[in-house]
Formats: structure tokens, sequence, C-alpha cells
């Protein structure tokens, strides 16, 4: 069988360039030409006809295969375009060059003179679903990354969840303990406050008693009152009477605030939405940790300014306050400490604004971007869960708010809360 | 060669000593491109069977972790080379020798390793298909791992073979302290044809 192997390369659907060791065209196949969109290249100068090779490249690509005698390549991959051929699919392409792998191998003319030839392929298909492919991957890998986010997002959700949960039980038994200790409350105080009445008209009593007696000029009844008063030390005792009765209701007056503040906190009755005034969230707050402030901190500057009322959950917001402070308690050197505490409306952002700040140790810049991560503590193990901050951030941005931290290592740290003054609900 | 007939040690000498020949004018080639003295060690032959893949690692002890290649061949001969261009591999250094400016991009510096692995599978197959006086043709070369030990790569795969026989090869280029291995594998077939060709040689003589 005869082959016209002239037909086979004018027709195949690749390019066959060859070259000789002066780099010019002995040959190009139609494919070439067509590309090229100019016919006639044999004889031309290779690198003048095609600007674009990189000519010391191709020059001791060329030189190798010739010396070799072994076959050479160029991939797409790492290699789109030797040659700047126009791509095959000037309507349903998605790329207007074509991308091209290439074989050169050695050959040679008539006359035995070495020659170099290279075969185009044109590889714009498989590049062109390989770069779908690769989008595809790319596109895959950020849902991927959506998702996992999605899914930290939902396991933060569910702790705070469940933390929201066991701050409503503590509150529903602050509530309860509030209520059962305002019962006897209710009657110790009235009559505490009657008995400092009658002790004080009895006093009175006494010393109008002792009064008569003097006057009388009854010497045997004075001194059998002397030597009565001497016995029952009577003097002190109504020092004593007066002192008890006032201290005891001074301690009434104690527990009467403790629970307003813990009724205050928990907002008995009124765990829902509501109207509240944010300072008295804060001032019952401190009044709760009353014990815990005195430990800690030599000074407590309070500088709270008036505030529009605000439609919010108050028990979520005290228990922001209370997770803020209770972290600068642990922040600062115990009896040295100053915490200050500044509220403000600013008319113009429409927000209301909290500030909690210590002089405590403060938080390095490397961990102020998972202060409020779930479960991020830099407390000793068993010392903290590392929730009060995650949930603070929850509650806030849960009324639409942030909290912005201002910290550097030991110069103390600042908790910003905006609470934007439309409110949820 | 303890269980082997006295025939096929002599048959596994005269390809050691053909591998021999070929390894050193594929070291000549190669010096003559690169401008530089190369060296090419002597070729271990390895019979191997894919029934134990953990036996590759007791095997192959030469090559480490590296980037590795693979390249086709076919014609009388079938197989895959695969090169491995350790961590260390100075091979970057000869750019400048392929036409590559100093500083490569990503693209550019696999391209390179490509050229050089098609390189070197084209000097030592060229140099055996002479002695052998066979035809070997290439397919392109790619990279088959950026980072992994040859063993180790062979071992995860589900290889098409039973037996092969592993041509290792330990390339050096001692003005830059540059080593690479190859292994030249061909699956049990083709090594009986080898052999096919070994006894015509060794019959001439």
């Amino acid at each position: 069988m005869s082959i016209k192997f002239d037909h086979i390369v004018n027709n195949i659907s690749m390019g066959v360039l060859v070259v000789d060791l002066e780099y010019i065209i002995r040959y190009a196949n139609p494919f070439v030409c067509d590309c090229h969109q100019g016919g006639g290249l044999e004889g031309q100068p290779l690198f003048d006809t095609f600007p674009e090779l990189p000519r010391r490249w191709m020059e001791k690509r060329i030189e190798s295969v010739v010396m070799l005698q072994n076959t050479s390549f160029t991939s797409w991959h790492q290699r789109p375009q030797l040659f700047n051929f126009p791509g095959s699919r000037p309507i349903t392409g998605a790329t207007d060059v074509m991308y091209q792998s290439c074989s050169f191998f050695a050959v040679k003319d008539e006359s035995g003179k070495p020659l170099v030839c290279i075969a185009i392929e044109d590889s714009t298909a498989t590049a062109v679903i390989q770069g779908r492919l690769r989008q595809t991957l790319v596109k895959l890998e950020k849902e991927r990354k959506y998702q996992n986010d999605l899914n930290k997002k939902l396991e933060t959700a569910q702790h705070q969840l469940l933390q929201s949960a066991k701050l409503a039980s503590i509150g529903q038994l602050a509530a309860g303990i509030a209520h059962e200790i305002n019962n006897p409350l209710a009657f110790i105080k009235p009559n505490l406050v009657a008995l400092q009445d009658a002790a004080s008209r009895l006093e009175g009593l006494f010393g109008g008693y002792s009064k008569l007696i003097e006057q009388s000029g009854n010497s045997k009844l004075v001194s059998a009152m002397a030597v009565l008063s001497q016995r029952l030390d009577a003097e002190d005792l109504r020092g004593d009477v007066r002192d008890t009765v006032d201290e005891v209701l001074e301690g009434i007056n104690r527990i009467e605030s403790i629970v307003g503040s813990l009724k205050d906190f928990s907002k008995l009755n009124q765990n829902d939405h509501q109207k509240a005034d944010l300072n008295a969230g804060i001032r019952s707050t401190l009044s709760i940790l009353r014990a815990e402030l005195e430990k800690s901190f030599v000074k407590v500057q309070c500088d709270l300014a008036e505030l529009p009322l605000l439609s919010c959950y108050p028990v979520q917001l005290n228990q922001v306050f209370m997770n803020l402070v209770t972290n600068a308690c642990q922040a600062v050197t115990p009896g040295k400490g100053v915490l200050a505490i500044r509220s403000g409306f600013d008319a113009a952002k429409e927000e209301i604004q909290i500030t909690i700040a210590d002089n405590g140790c403060g938080i390095p810049p490397e961990q102020q971007g998972r202060v409020f991560d779930p479960f991020f503590t830099t407390r000793d193990v068993g010392s903290g869960a590392g929730l009060g901050l995650s949930v603070a951030y929850g509650n806030v941005a849960g009324h639409n708010g942030a909290i912005h931290l201002k910290s550097a290592p030991g110069e103390g740290a600042a908790f910003t809360i905006c609470l934007p003054v439309s409110g949820v609900g | 060669m303890t269980g082997i007939s006295e025939h096929e040690a002599m048959r596994r000498d005269a390809l050691q000593e053909v591998l021999n020949i070929s390894m050193g004018q594929a070291a000549n080639n190669l010096a003559q491109l690169i401008d530089t003295r190369v060296h090419l060690s002597i070729p271990r032959l390895h019979w191997v069977s894919s029934k134990h893949p953990e036996k590759l690692d007791e095997t192959l002890t030469v090559i480490d972790v590296g980037a590795l290649m693979r390249q086709s061949f076919r014609g009388t001969l079938r197989g895959e080379v695969v090169v491995s261009f350790d961590q260390q591999s100075r091979h970057h250094q000869l750019a400048e020798c392929l036409g590559y400016s100093e500083s490569l991009t990503v693209a550019q510096s696999h391209e390179l390793t490509l050229e050089i692995t098609n390189i070197l599978a084209g000097a030592c197959l060229k140099g055996l298909a002479e002695q052998l006086e066979i035809e070997i043709h290439f397919g392109p070369p790619s990279i088959l791992s950026a980072h992994s030990k040859a063993s180790d790569y062979l071992a995860r795969q589900s290889l098409p073979w039973t037996d092969a026989l592993f041509m290792e090869v330990r390339f050096t280029v001692e003005s830059i302290s540059m080593g690479t291995d190859l292994l030249i594998c061909m699956p049990g077939e083709y090594t009986d044809r080898v052999f096919a060709l070994i006894d015509e040689l060794l019959g001439d003589v």
C-alpha cells in the first residue's frame, strides 16, 4: 500500500514546523500557516516569523534535541502558548488563544543535514476543561470552608444556648430565693422598726422614772435605784439596746438591698423583652459583686450618664456586665486594681456606649482576636470555662450591638459595649 | 544470585554489562550538553513483585523523599522511567545551560525539572536501545508527586503488573553537587523481551 504522507501532514489537525540549525523555517504545514494567518513561511527566519518565541530557550531546546537525538516536550500546563496561535473556537470557546503542547524531534533533509521538527498539538479543549475543574475545586473548597465556619457558628450558638438555659435557671433560682427572703423580711423589718421605737420609748420611760425618784427626795428609794442600776449596768444597757437594734436594722437594710439587686438582676417575673435602664443593671451587678469588688479593687469609678430606656432583654445585658466585671476582677492584682465604668449616649450614632475598663495585666495582641471564641481561656485548667466573653459577645450581638476591645499587655483592658438605641424586638 | 540457573546468571551479567556501557554513553552525551562532567552510577537491577509492595522500600534503598517525575517509553520495550529529585537537588543550577533565566517562575521550574527528566530518561534509554539495536520512543514526562518517596508512592498504587524489573541509576554532576535517582521500570513481559534480545546478543558473540 502506498501512502501519500504529504496528504497526511497537510490534513492532520496539528501543527508541523521544520527548522534548520540556522533557525530558518524549512517546512510549515497548513495548520501552522492558517494559525499564523500568512502563507509562504518556508525560507523565513523562525524568530522573525514568530517573534513571541523565547529565543535563547528555543535555541537551547533545538540544540539539545539534535545533540541527544532525543524527543523533547513542552506542555500547556507550564507553557500554555509557545506560539501566538488563535483559539480554534472563536464563537463557542472560552478562550481566544490556543493552548499548545509541543514535541521537538530531530529529522534530516534529503542531503542528511540535521533539522528539527516541532509538532504542535492544540490542547485548548483539555486546558479549558481542566481550568473549569480547577475553578470548581476552588468553589468546592470555598463551600467546604463556609460549611466548616457554619458548623463552628452552630457549635458556638449551641454552647451559648446551653449557657443561656443555665443562666435562666440561675435567674429563676435567684428570683425564688429573693422571693422567699422577702416574705419574712416583710414582717421582720417593720417589727424591728417598731422594736427600735419601743426601745427608744422604754429608754425615755426609764429616764423619766429615774428623774421622778431623784426629785422625790426619798433617799431609801434613790439608794435602792442606784444599787439596782449598778447591778444591771443600766447606763450601758440603754446604749447596748439602741446600738444592737440599729445594727440589726442596718443588716436588714443590707439584706433588703441585696434581695432588691437580685430581683433586678434576674428581673423577677420579667424574664423577657422590656424597656430597661441599663444603668440600673450596672448598679445591681456592682451590688451583687460588692464582696468581689472589695477584694480586687482599691477604687471603683462609676461615671454613669443619663441613658434612654433601651428595648432589650435586661437579664442578658446584666449577664454581660457581670461577666465583664468578673473578668476585670480576675485581671488585676488583688487589692490594687482600679475599675472604671462609664456609660453614655452617642446621639450621632444613636447608640448607648458602656465601657468597663481595668488596670490589670491586659491582653496580648495575638490573643485579642480569640478572646470572644468559646472556650478560649488564659486561666489555669479548671479556673475558667472560657465562656464568659463568648456569652457576652453573643448576648450583645443578639441586641444588634458590638463589643470592642482595647488593650495592651500590662496596661489593662477596656471593653466597650455599643448598643443601638433602636434596641431589639 | 542463588537459586537461578547458570544461563540465567549469564543473561543477567550480560544485561548488567549492556547497561554499564549504555550509562557510559549517556554520561558522555549529557556532559556534552551541559558542558560539565557527569557521572552515572553502575545500574543496580532489582526484580520486584507487586504482591509485596512493602519490600519495595527495602529494595530501593538509595532513593529518598523528593519530587517524583515519570515518563513513559514504548517500542520494542515498554515501561516507565521514574526520576526522583531529592530536596537538596541542585538541578535548578542547570537552568542556564538549558536556556532559562536565573529567576524561575513556578511553571518554569516545573518545566525545567520535566525537561531534565526527559533528557536523563532519553540519554539512559537511548544508550540501552543502541546496545540492543532496537527503537524506543518516549511520551511526554509528567509530575507524579511533589513530595514522595518512590517506594512509598508505588506501594500506595493499585499496580497493574505482577513482576517487574527496576534498574536503579544515580546521576551526579559533581561541579554543582547535584544527585538525582532514576528508575527504569519494565513490567514482566517486557523483561522477557529484554532477555530475548540479550540472548540474541549472546548468540552473536
